[in-house]
């Protein structure tokens, strides 16, 4: 029986390789892992400027093991958590109002845009003394972050309705519940999802802006105390667990998209 | 049944009313920032709060960190009552017309200086002429610790260039991109020496003396609430004595409120004892105080961040220390 050519044999092997989606993933974190080390040796800068990865596994596992890390990702999770069903409800409530009512939309436009410019590190320290140093301003900081993106994406999701879908639920005698229900929900639910996407992933930044400024609990406030104590290696503990924080918010998102997208065919096609 | 459940009810009731009320201490609580973060230079207040020396006054305290310009408007808009607070601050806030005052100094020197690698040979502050010195940002105790070192050297800004380099001022020295930082004096030094770096150091305190941390309340407390002021003075008093007696305690103590702090750290047990040096565990008699309050006051006129002179005797009280 003839061999195939070992050509054919590489190209079967890079295939199956980038269709492993895990398998990829996995040597990209390695990779990652390497050329950090190889930075470290090359540079051969002290710990407290570039920590090893084996000195940030070391910390990690540490502050795991005493419970450190738990009490401070779930302080910054609950904030993000609180802070995602506040900015959520209130940025979809507002979006369905200004999609509803073009006047509201012309008088709030100016000041939702304008409020964009301006930066949150800079408004958070205000939040902080208007609203205590408590989980009332994080939680407002993290919402403020979230409420924009979820807003606009509301509001194009609405606007974009077919206007003859809407002509053929109204030739149904459709009541607006059941315009809502039936057809706006659906088809402003792709864009509206998009906005959750990005949002989510905002929502962390909110959650540290306002642990940077003042705090007593969280992955911001660990941050600030790896930096008051030249303790980098916790410094990029909490980095990586925000990144992962992020990245998994992200990744329920997408979970959510497929589970209530799925009447989209072309979505599962692609 | 149901007659017997009532007048047994009843009974417990006219029993209760009829015990003689004990007398409960009243207990006042307060919130206390500390600015900055959790970390062992704040021993004093995790051992009067772990001690019972707040306890002793009445006093349930929670401690509080953060921004120190934010906690300042805090305290002045009677939201807070007590904060740590630089004496800059409070001669700033003062200006701005917040009602904070200082009734406690903590330092007994400014607890600022500039710290270089010996290979810079900057070992007096005429040596900082040409240099490029690295400090947190043109604003805070580091900035104003610096400027008052420079003029009272004789130096004028064209002599030197600041940068901007936020909190990284071991970092930024040891890579050797700037010449020299401006360094809180129980840190920075401590951090550097421990991990060899041998460095000159330069105090402002040894060229003039400025006012540095106090507890600072606001009028509102200072005038209503003078009992609770008085409390809070006398226990920061003795938690600073039993802090210098025992540094070891203190640091065991401390580590209940200071994340990541392990038992035996060789480097933030000298940390502490760096900070016990500086602690002004006797109160000066007012003219001191007024005068390093004076001279505080004159280094923000001339660096233009006061635009108006204020009494300087107004910006603190001794009625407690006395």
């Amino acid at each position: 029986m003839k061999e195939p050519p070992s050509s054919t044999l590489k190209n079967d092997f890079w295939q199956r390789l980038s269709r492993n989606r895990v398998l990829l993933l996995l040597l990209s974190f390695i990779l990652f892992l390497l050329i950090w080390q190889v930075l470290v040796l090359v540079l051969n800068l002290p710990g407290f400027i570039l920590p090893s990865p084996a000195e940030v596994g070391r910390k990690f596992l540490d502050i795991l093991a005493s419970g450190l890390l738990w009490r401070h990702f779930s302080a910054t999770l609950g904030e993000i958590l609180l802070g995602l069903v506040f900015g959520i409800s209130a940025a979809t409530l507002l979006g369905y109002a200004l999609a509803k009512s073009p006047l509201a939309e012309r008088l709030l436009s100016p000041f939702l845009v304008g409020s964009q410019s301006i930066p949150m590190a800079a408004i958070a320290p205000l939040l902080v003394i208007w609203f205590g140093p408590g989980l009332i301003s994080k939680v407002l900081i993290c919402s403020l972050t979230v409420f924009f993106p979820v807003l606009i994406n509301t509001l194009v999701g609405l606007r974009d309705v077919p206007p003859e879908l809407r002509e053929v639920m109204r030739s149904l005698r459709a009541t607006s519940v059941q315009t809502l229900r039936f057809l706006e929900i659906p088809a402003a639910l792709p864009v509206f999802l998009g906005g959750l996407r990005v949002g989510a992933s905002l929502s962390v930044i909110g959650a540290i802006v306002g642990e940077l400024v003042a705090s007593d609990r969280g992955l911001g406030f660990l941050i600030n105390v790896g930096r008051g104590q030249y303790d980098t290696a916790l410094v990029f503990v909490a980095v990586i667990c925000l990144v992962l924080l992020a990245a998994s918010l992200y990744g329920l998102v997408l979970l959510l998209e497929n589970k209530v997208l799925s009447w989209q065919t072309w979505r599962k096609e692609a | 049944m149901k007659r017997l459940i009532f007048f047994s009810l009843i009974l417990c009731l006219a029993l209760t009313a009829c015990k003689p009320a004990s007398p409960e201490p009243a207990v006042t609580k307060v919130a206390l920032n500390l600015t900055y973060i959790p970390n062992v230079q704040f021993a004093p207040f995790y051992v009067a709060i772990e001690k019972g020396i707040f306890a002793k006054y009445g006093i349930e305290v929670s401690l509080a960190y953060g921004n120190e310009a934010d906690l300042v408007a805090l305290v002045g808009s009677d939201n807070q009552q007590f904060m740590i607070a630089s004496g800059e601050q409070v001669l700033l806030s003062r200006a701005q017309g917040l009602p904070v005052i200082s009734v406690r100094e903590w330092y007994k020197d400014y607890p600022v200086g500039v710290a270089s690698l010996k290979t810079s040979q900057i070992s007096s502050p005429a040596d900082l002429r040409g240099k490029v010195i690295g400090l947190p940002g043109l604003y805070g105790a580091n900035y104003i610790g610096f400027e008052a070192l420079a003029a009272h050297t004789g130096l004028t800004d064209a002599d030197y260039e600041l940068r901007s380099i936020g909190f990284t001022q071991v970092e930024a020295l040891v890579t050797e991109q700037v010449d020299a930082v401006v360094v809180y004096l129980a840190n920075e030094p401590v951090q550097l020496r421990a991990r060899g770096y041998e460095i000159d150091l330069l105090k402002v305190a040894d060229s003039l003396s400025l006012v540095g941390n106090c507890l600072v309340t606001n009028e509102k407390s200072l005038n209503e609430r003078s009992d609770l002021v008085q409390g809070m003075v006398s226990a920061m008093h003795e938690a600073l004595a039993a802090t210098a007696a025992d540094p070891e305690m203190a640091y065991q103590v401390s580590r209940k409120y200071v994340d990541n702090l392990a038992e035996d750290d060789p480097i933030q047990k000298q940390v502490l004892l760096e900070s016990i040096k500086i602690w002004l565990l006797e109160p000066d008699p007012a003219e001191v105080e007024v005068k390093r309050w004076e001279n505080m006051q004159t280094v923000l006129l001339d660096l233009g961040l006061m635009t108006r002179q204020i009494e300087a005797r107004e910006a603190f009280s001794d009625a407690f220390t006395k």
